[in-house]
Formats: C-alpha cells, structure tokens, sequence
C-alpha cells in the first residue's frame, strides 16, 4: 500500500511538472502539446535515437544510485558530483597510464581504481561528518568546488595532453574503452554496469542485514542504537558506497563517451541525480526508470536543438520542478485530494476514497 | 493555508488547459518566423522539389545570446546566408560539455542529410573526431578547434599571433608619448600591462602577437606580463593592472576572458587606456582599439568551402590577410590623424606580403625585436 502510494506520488509529480512546464512554455509563446510531441518523436524516432536515451540515461543512473542510497541512510550527499569528478579523473588517469592489460582486466581494474577513489572522497566527508559534527551539506559542496578546481588543475598542468590548445588529459587506451553495446552511438556497457549495480542495491536493502541495518540508522537512528546498531559504522559504509557509485559513474563516462578527463566535462550529473533518485522515491530499482525517463526527455530535447529553434532548455525546468513536488509531497496530496473530492462529488454512489496518507514519504 | 494552497494548484491547472488551448495559433506564428530565418525542415521539404538539390548545412555553436563570441559566429552564418545559396539547421550547446557536444554532432551526422557539419568552438576537437571517425563519409568543418590527419574534417582558425599584433602597433606608438593631444592619459614612461589567462602556448603565440606590435616601433617600452590563471578571474586582472597602472602603464590589454572586464575596471579607477579582444568589451571613453579575432569570418570562410566545394581536410590558420584578425577601430571615441593610419598600414601589408614573419612564442621575442622595425620617422609620426 505505501509503495503505490509512493509510486502515485512520483508520477503525479512528473505529470504536475509536466503541467507547469507546459505553462512556461506557453508564456514562452510556444505551444506545449508541439514541443512535447516533439520531444517524444526525436527520442523514439530511430533506433539511434533510442540508444542516445540509455547512453544519456547512464550517468544519470549512477549519480542517482549514489545519492539515493545514500539518502535511505538519511545522508544528503550533495557530492556526488566531485566524487564524479574524482572518478572520471582517476579513470582516465588509470586508462591512460596503466600499460599492457588485456581489455577486460583493464576496464574492470580501471573502474574500480575510480570508485576507490570516490569511496575516499566519500570516507573523508564523514569523517568531517562523524568525528567534527561537521554538516555533510556544506562539506559536500566545498568538496564539489575543491574536485572541480583540482581537476582543472590537473587537467591544465602536470596531466595535459601534448600539444593540446584546451584543458584536457591523454587519450586513454583502447583497452580501457568500454565496449560499445550499438556501434556509431554513445551506449555502452556502462548502462549494463548501472543497471547490475541498482539490483545489487536493492537486494542488499532489502534481503540483507546491512540494509536493514541502513534503513534503520536512517529512519530512527536512536531507536536503531538501542538495538545496538552502530549508526556511525552505517555512515561511513554508505558514504563510501556511495561515493564508489558515483566515482565509477564518472569513470564510465571517461571509459564510455569522454575517452579522457576535459576540464568542466563532467560537471551538473550530481545535482541531475538528484532529481533522478527523488523521482524515483529513492528507490534503487526505480532510478534505473527514472534516469531513463530522464534520459528520454534529454534525447528528445537533443532531437528539438537539432531540429528546430526552439529554446530546449524547457527540459531543465521539468527536471527542477519534479524535485520541487517530491520534496514537497503534500502539494501533490492536495491536489489529488481536491480532484478526489470533486471526483466523490460527481460520482456519490462511489465508495469512499482512503483517506490520503499524510506522513512524509520515508526513505 | 491549506486551501488557499489548493486554489492555487487548481488555478495553474486550469491555466494549463487554456494554454493547451490557446497554442496552435501561436505556434503558427512562431513557425513563420522560424520559416523566414531558419528554414526548417517544413518549408524545406515543400521547396525542395522544384529546385536541383540545395546545399545543406548544419550549424552548432555555443550557447547564443553571450553577446560575444557565439553571437559573433552566428552573424557570421547570417552573412553568409545573404552571400550564398543554402539551407541550414543550427543548435547550440555548451562546448566544454563534452557529451552533449558529441551527441549533438553526432545527431546531425546520423541524419546524414547535410552536406557540411560546421560546429564553432574551442574545446570541441576531441567529440569531433569521435563523430568523424564514425562517418566518414560525413564533411565536418570546425572553426577554433584543431584536429589534424583526419579526411573528413577542416578546421579553420586565427594565426593567433597576428590577432593583437595591430593593437600593439598602434599602443607602440601611443607610449611613446606624442599624442598627449587625441590621448590624455598616456604618458611617455614606455609601460604597458598584459594579462594572460592560462599559460598556454595559444594564449602564448596571441601575447607574443602583440608584444612584437609594440616592439616593432618601439623597441625600448617595457611590457608587463602577468599569467592570471584563469578566464573567470576580473578581481586578479584587476589587481594586476592596477598595480601595473600605478608604476605608469597607460594602456592595459589582456586576453584573459571575464578578466577583460576587471582590466577595464582598473583603467577606469585610475586612468589608462584599454584594449579588449572583443567588440562586447569596447568602452568608447578608455578604448584604443579593439583586438578583433573575426570569428564571423571563420565561419563565412567555411561556408565558402562547403558552397565552393573547397572543402580540405587539415588545418587551415588565417590572419590579417583574410580580415580574419583585424585592428577594431570602432566605437571608440579617438580619432587617429592619418600619419598613424598609414604606419599601421604599413606594418599590415609587411605582414600581409609575407615580408614580416611575426614570432610565435616568447623566447623569440627580444631576437626578433632586434631585427625588425618600422621607422615612424617616415610617416610623421609625433614623438615626445
């Protein structure tokens, strides 16, 4: 009952951003029902353009996963992004530097130097966190400024690429490349990765003790220390989980699509997930949805900036608001409740509707 | 509260449905405006028929509306398009955004119908040879960014150095001190300040450009050199020139991209005058000159070569030949007596002819200096 009460919410949150959208894009002086049509041909036209929704839908996934699961834990991780960024630059530095592997023992050791490297990102924010009481928002964002600013560094200094005129690091290896699931796209094997790494989350939340164990520390952490669940323990293991998904996103895109780490490349995928994981209830197994809904609305923007004059960037506003009615679930409940009570209104021998559920959507 | 709440949502709702409503009429509108500047894919299809095969091109820059670079690349397409007889579709995207780059281009590649992929920028080389080495067959021409040994694509750019070298000319003659007359605030101390974004040789081979302008007529001024490290930093650029202004540097110049405008702020405080490298920057009251790196010359150049069929894969670098670099003398408030005008005439023809080769990184710079000169005497040119 409170998971389809969940899953109401998100899709009435979608379909309410869509509504407010449509009015912008109306003020605009452009006609919603064109654009959205628009939207949805360019994403589903080919079958080009249906690879370019999983290959966008990918980085999406992984900075969803991270923040979700680390949000059942009750831990904003506002990070992701310099954990992307993390990753994407161990993963290329791994990609380009490490000589005379075999394809597969590359990627997969590249991949997970990456997500190393982002699970230290992620222990040294709760360390902050848990030892000094620091607030893991602002920590958070001072990580995102210090990752963007060390990357650019990087990428401009001691690791760029011979004779470049811009900000990026060396090629990396055909055999750390991953592989291409349709040639000619951007889809890889990465989709696959994301997609195996959001199952293996649910399982662990939901058939083992550590995810209990996590659920509880977010949920009622004192009631959980009663018990003798250690909530300290279950941060630091989410924060590093969570920051190893968000890095190996950001490797992915250096393995997938980038090939190399290119100053500012990989930037605005950390706050995306936040709409992505939100949209999905913070559900594991949802993100893997929600980021291809996402990754729909983006190939079809794509398809709209192509095409026509059209201003895209609509998409982002659809992006925004849906975070705005997830995290304000009570809009969402008044506005079905009003169109429920006009609905009982107009149907009185209908039997009365439940009573909508009022507590906040937990994680 | 909660029904007011409630109102409110019900009322966007309702507004939502008039919208739905009220759209196709402006649609119809927008469509027209569409159709008369951009010729989409409608009014394409239905002309199409009765003419032999248009040219198509497709157009990707980064986002308009910046009132400099990417506006500039556009008008460049708009003059082209009264030039020339073609069709084009156009998008725009944020160049370092690497993956949106390469999905955008490599979109119109999949559509396979234009005849030329025109995308300008500067950080877009490496999307582009991923799209170009997917679809051979597919002509890619990029402006501002360099990829090299591969036959499908043409890049077209500046010679970086000629871009200031006019401007350098032209504060060369200025420091010298005699034309406190039409420019107040120079004085004859022979100091000039240089702001650098990053220390790279492009930014080096622009800086050097201009260093050689100065040295070329004045081979004693002094020329303050700073790297700021960043193309967002004006609070830097700012300190640096003003600093530079205090020990008597009367004109300020600089590529630092945002830092532009903190130099300007700088000559404004404490009196110098200014060279920006873009039209956007340009104060009429502190402006010398302007640095013009025609970027709308680059991608009329290009639409020439896919109109022509000149098109030819490698790099292809332009300079004061083309009008590509040029020395910006409007919307500035001095007038130059003639005697000037025809020393920078002269240097520009050296160039131009091929008589003056100018140095492409600093270290050439004092060896150069020692064997090339104008003699102002010739022209007239006031001396203090």
């Amino acid at each position: 009952m409170r998971a389809l009460n969940k899953f109401k919410i998100s899709v009435l949150s979608l379909f309410a951003a869509l509504v407010i959208v449509a009015i912008v894009i109306w003020i605009s002086g452009y006609s919603p029902f064109d654009i959205y049509a628009r939207i949805f041909k360019g994403a589903f036209g080919s079958k080009m353009s249906i690879a370019l929704i999983f290959s966008e839908a990918t980085p999406l996934m992984f900075s969803g996963l991270a923040f979700a699961i680390a949000f059942k834990a009750r831990i904003i991780n506002v990070g992701v992004e310099s954990q992307m960024i993390m990753g994407a630059l161990v993963g290329a530095i791994a990609g380009a530097y490490i000589h005379g592997l075999p394809h597969m023992a590359h990627v997969t050791l590249t991949l997970l130097l990456a997500g190393m490297s982002g699970m230290l990102i992620g222990f040294f924010i709760c360390f902050l966190k848990v030892r000094f009481h620091a607030q893991e928002v602002v920590i958070c964002i001072m990580m995102n400024s210090i990752l963007l600013y060390v990357g650019s560094y990087l990428a401009n200094g001691p690791l760029k690429a011979v004779g470049a005129g811009v900000a990026q690091t060396e090629t990396i290896l055909e055999t750390a490349k991953l592989t291409k699931l349709i040639p000619k796209s951007q889809l890889t094997t990465g989709f696959l990765i994301g997609a195996a790494i959001a199952i293996a989350l649910a399982f662990i939340l939901e058939r083992t003790v550590l995810g209990y164990k996590i659920r509880v520390a977010g949920n009622n952490r004192i009631a959980g220390e009663t018990y003798g669940i250690q909530a300290t323990k279950l941060y630091y293991i989410t924060f590093m989980l969570s920051g190893f998904i968000a890095a190996i996103g950001g490797s992915v895109l250096t393995q997938g699509v980038i090939m190399r780490f290119s100053d500012g490349a990989v930037s605005g995928y950390g706050f995306r997930g936040i709409s992505v994981a939100a949209l999905a209830m913070y559900n594991p197994l949802g993100v893997i949805f929600s980021s291809t809904l996402f990754g729909i609305l983006n190939a079809g923007s794509q398809a709209v900036n192509r095409t026509t004059t059209i201003p895209y960037e609509f998409v982002d506003v659809i992006q925004v608001m849906v975070v705005v009615f997830i995290s304000a679930p009570q809009i969402i409940q008044a506005v079905e409740k009003f169109f429920g009570d006009r609905l009982k209104k107009a149907l009185p021998k209908r039997p009365a509707a439940a009573k909508p559920d009022q507590e906040l959507p937990r994680a | 509260m909660k029904k007011a709440l409630v109102t409110l949502v019900a009322l966007m709702m309702a507004l939502s449905f008039v919208a739905c409503a009220a759209a196709p009429a402006t649609q119809e509108a927008a469509a027209a405006t569409d159709a008369a500047t951009t010729a989409p894919d409608a009014s394409a299809a239905t002309e199409a028929p009765a003419e032999a095969k248009p040219i198509k091109i497709a157009y990707t820059s980064g986002i308009k509306g910046d009132n400099g670079y990417n506006d500039e690349a556009w008008q460049g397409l708009l003059e082209a398009a009264e030039k020339y007889d073609f069709e084009y579709v156009s998008a725009e995207c944020d160049n370092t955004d690497a993956v949106a780059t390469e999905s955008l281009i490599r979109g119109y590649a999949e559509d396979g119908i234009y005849d030329a992929i025109i995308s300008v920028g500067t950080g877009i080389s490496s999307p582009i040879s991923a799209v170009a080495a997917d679809y051979p067959e597919q002509k890619f021409i990029i402006i501002d960014s360099y990829v090299d040994d591969v036959p499908n694509v043409m890049s077209i750019g500046a010679i970086d150095a000629h871009q200031a070298f006019l401007s350098g000319v032209l504060s060369g003659i200025l420091t010298l001190g005699g034309y406190q007359d039409i420019a107040p605030m120079t004085n004859d101390k022979g100091l000039i300040s240089y702001c650098i974004g990053m220390d790279s040789p492009t930014q080096r081979a622009g800086a050097v450009g201009y260093m050689a302008g100065v040295k070329y007529v004045n081979p004693d001024c002094v020329i303050n050199y700073t790297v700021i490290g960043s193309f967002s930093d004006p609070v830097t650029a700012k300190e640096v020139t003003s600093n530079n202004i205090s020990l008597g540097a009367d004109i300020c110049t600089g590529n630092c991209g945002a830092g532009a405008l903190g130099i300007l702020e700088a000559c404004k405080e404490s009196g110098a005058y200014f060279i920006s490298t873009s039209p956007s920057t340009t104060d009429p009251d502190y402006s010398i000159c302007t640095s013009l790196k025609r970027v709308n010359v680059g991608v009329q150049l290009a639409v020439a070569a896919t109109v022509e069929n000149t098109f030819e894969s490698g790099t292809h670098r332009y300079g004061l030949d083309t009008g590509y670099c040029e020395i910006g003398l409007d919307n500035i408030k001095i007038q130059y007596p003639a005697e000037i005008l025809a020393a920078l005439d002269a240097a520009r023809q050296a160039v131009k002819d091929g008589t003056l080769v100018l140095p492409s990184d600093i270290p050439e710079l004092d060896t150069w200096a020692a064997s090339n000169h104008l003699d102002l005497a010739q022209f007239n040119v006031k001396v203090s």
